[in-house]
């Protein structure tokens, strides 16, 4: 009740409303141009957050991400191409539902959908943080350092292609976010004599080269995007279609909520995953693939769900379950706030009005889908280069107004310059993002362990959380492994035989 | 699997520079004989170094495997052709427009970084390419500048004048 009665005097007494609401609107422009993922989204608007209040701009940036998955939607059932990875799989079923002239009714169910999945996400969002927070306060030094770990082996072995990859993408990570000054004892270490870098990397800077720039390198050879004459307006499902796409949109907001809870996942696993079941699940599955509605409540209640639940382990460990919320954790230190259990304790009016800002930001959204469907259409249709430059101009200005350096624009660079050449080379980004973002965590909590026990490994295996966190990442690394070799396996016998 | 040899290679070398870096790390006579400023970096540095290696191995098998079978080795992803030219265009943009931010200034830089790019992108129209670099840069000033009271480099050239601010 008291976090209720928080919520509501932060609602009325500060600029919170108004902050969500931007929040959605950037959220949705930004989800609706394709190869802007809602992480990009996110570190494009940072900037914009450094003069409030820590509360508003936190809030604002997670309704921003709330605004981005449906924004997603808006270009995949009109033009069949995604605004975000996650809204790969509305694509399937959107358009062919546009193509037969429904696109206003798809439409339609990717919203109604969505902000249901998100209020479920609320819900379960509100129920869980509190009592993980009492457990993460249980956690010792070891168990953090153990929960850092479980984290980077969760997000490398959850990686399809290449388990070793994923690993150096985390590590290269931890070694960026050794750059600075030591934590535990202040001497300088990897600055090469430069002033600029004795504060260390600011992460947002290098998610933004890692995310942003590299994409405008990418993008930079593939042509136009499709564009969309339709005058489309949003239709609401009606009741008789609520009741055909309600169960698919439970499937959804279930399996995004697992995901949401866990590392490694960004909406575009439970996406898929919530299509597969809810074709399992449905009476009609032969449409799906041809227009069915609940391929697209499914995904677009899991996308949603997911981005609401990806805030447990962000909030309550400070580990990050997607890249976006990895941007969102970047803000937290930005805004000087270091998430964990101790934040329910020391700052209860930035997690409650948190809560209360992203229920505005899912009712909100209602009308804000219907609202800037015409401005994401007429965005969507400008000239690609065009929007590659001023996407450029943000990004550099963005940077620039974090600490008035070019030193930080450069940062920016050579970091879009590493993730270029990393998806080249096909290793997974988020590893790397994790890595950095926990690297001075895990080392603190690593040191720490070895001060108290005066050196001695043993006490990483002692306390009983921290062996259990060690021996499910030993468990994640090990299937991972496994899992290789057998794709190996199956790769080599499925080869041509020598000649 | 080029990719993945040349990336082991270049990884392994960078994590051998960055053990020698961290050799060299002054240590704190406080710190635990195992937690030294230096030891988490060193484990990370070994940690890449093992890593890369497995990496190079698994290509050098995989090109072997290829060269068995008398099949061209997976090439990964396709490449788009020019791709690394257009975008190392966008970069070489990008990094001309950091050496020239503040001697020229933040809004005549900005338009000339949308033009140059709009223009390679493919745009023609110098009338439209003007209108669009001046209008994104507009809204760019009014938004960080006047919006959010972030001061942009005005130009070097701006101190020569009367009143001008560096």
């Amino acid at each position: 009740m008291d976090g209720l009665l928080i919520a509501l005097e932060l609602l009325v007494t500060t600029p919170l409303v108004f902050a969500v609401m931007a929040g959605v609107v950037w959220g949705i422009i930004g989800g609706a141009l394709p190869g802007i993922s809602p992480s990009i989204t996110l570190a494009l608007l940072l900037p914009f957050t450094f003069g409030l209040e820590p509360v508003v701009a936190i809030t604002m940036l997670a309704s921003a991400y709330v605004g981005a998955e449906y924004g997603g939607s808006i270009p995949a059932i009109l033009i069949r191409t995604p605004g975000t990875s996650a809204a790969v799989a509305t694509a399937i079923d959107g358009y062919e539902m546009h193509r037969k002239g429904r696109g206003g009714e798809a439409l339609g169910i990717s919203l109604a959908a969505g902000v249901a999945g998100g209020l479920i996400g609320m819900i379960l969002l509100v129920l869980v943080m509190g009592p993980l927070a009492e457990i993460a306060l249980a956690f010792t030094a070891p168990a953090y350092f153990a929960l850092g770990v479980l984290g980077l082996s969760i997000i490398a072995s959850l990686n399809d292609k290449s388990f070793v990859k994923a690993l150096l993408s985390g590590l290269i990570g931890l070694g960026i976010a050794s750059i600075g000054v030591d934590p535990v004892s202040g001497i300088p270490r990897f600055t090469f004599g430069r002033p600029e870098l004795l504060g260390g990397i600011p992460p947002i800077l290098i998610m933004m080269g890692l995310f942003a720039v590299s994409e405008l390198f990418a993008q930079a050879g593939t042509p136009q995007w499709e564009r969309t004459k339709a005058s489309t307006r949003i239709r609401l499902p009606s009741l008789s279609m609520w009741r055909r796409i309600a169960r698919a949109t439970g499937i959804g907001s279930v399996l995004g909520a697992v995901e949401g809870c866990t590392p490694g996942g960004g909406g575009s696993i439970s996406a898929f995953l919530a299509y597969n079941e809810a074709q399992r699940w449905s009476k009609t599955p032969e449409e799906f693939g041809k227009g069915a509605p609940e391929a697209i409540a499914a995904p677009e209640a899991a996308n949603n769900t997911q981005a609401v639940t990806g805030l447990v382990p962000t909030l309550a460990f400070g580990i990050p379950s997607s890249s976006t919320m990895a941007v969102l954790l970047g803000a937290f230190l930005v805004h000087g706030i270091q998430p964990g259990p101790l934040l329910f304790a020391q700052q209860p009016e930035l997690i409650y009005g948190l809560f209360g800002g992203l229920f505005v930001a899912n009712v909100g959204q209602l009308l804000l889908g219907f609202l800037l469907l015409m401005p994401c259409i007429w965005l969507v249709n400008r000239p690609k280069p065009y929007l590659m430059m001023g996407i450029y101009v943000l990004i550099f200005s963005g940077a620039y107004s974090l600490d008035h350096s070019l030193f930080d624009l450069g940062i920016v660079l050579v970091a879009g310059c590493l993730g270029y050449a990393m998806r080249y080379a096909e290793f997974p980004l988020l590893p790397m993002v994790l890595g950095l973002v926990l690297g001075p965590i895990v080392e603190r909590y690593y040191r720490r362990t070895l001060e108290l026990s005066r050196g001695d490994f043993a006490a990483f295996v002692q306390d009983p959380v921290s062996l259990g966190l060690l021996v499910t990442a030993a468990l994640f690394i090990t299937w991972s492994l496994w899992r290789n070799y057998r794709d190996w396996s199956r790769r080599r016998a499925a080869a041509p035989p020598a000649r | 699997m080029y990719r993945n040899l040349v990336a082991g290679l270049l990884l392994a070398a960078v994590a051998a520079a960055y053990y020698m870096a961290a050799d060299d790390l002054t240590i704190s006579p406080l710190d635990v004989a195992a937690a030294t400023t230096d030891q988490f970096p060193k484990r990370i540095a070994v940690a890449v170094i093992i890593l890369s290696l497995i990496l190079m191995a698994q290509a050098l098998l995989a090109r072997r495997q290829a060269s068995a079978a008398a099949v061209a080795p997976e090439s990964g992803r396709g490449d788009v052709p020019g791709q690394h030219r257009r975008a190392a265009v966008i970069l070489a943009i990008g990094i001309a427009y950091v050496a020239l931010l503040n001697i020229v200034g933040y809004v005549a830089v900005t338009v000339l970084l949308v033009a140059a790019g709009a223009w390679f992108l493919g745009r023609r129209g110098s009338l439209e390419i003007a209108l669009v670099a001046a209008g994104t840069t507009l809204l760019s000033w009014l938004l960080f500048e006047v919006l959010l009271g972030i001061q942009m480099p005005a130009g070097q050239w701006m101190a020569l004048l009367p009143g001008g601010r560096p």
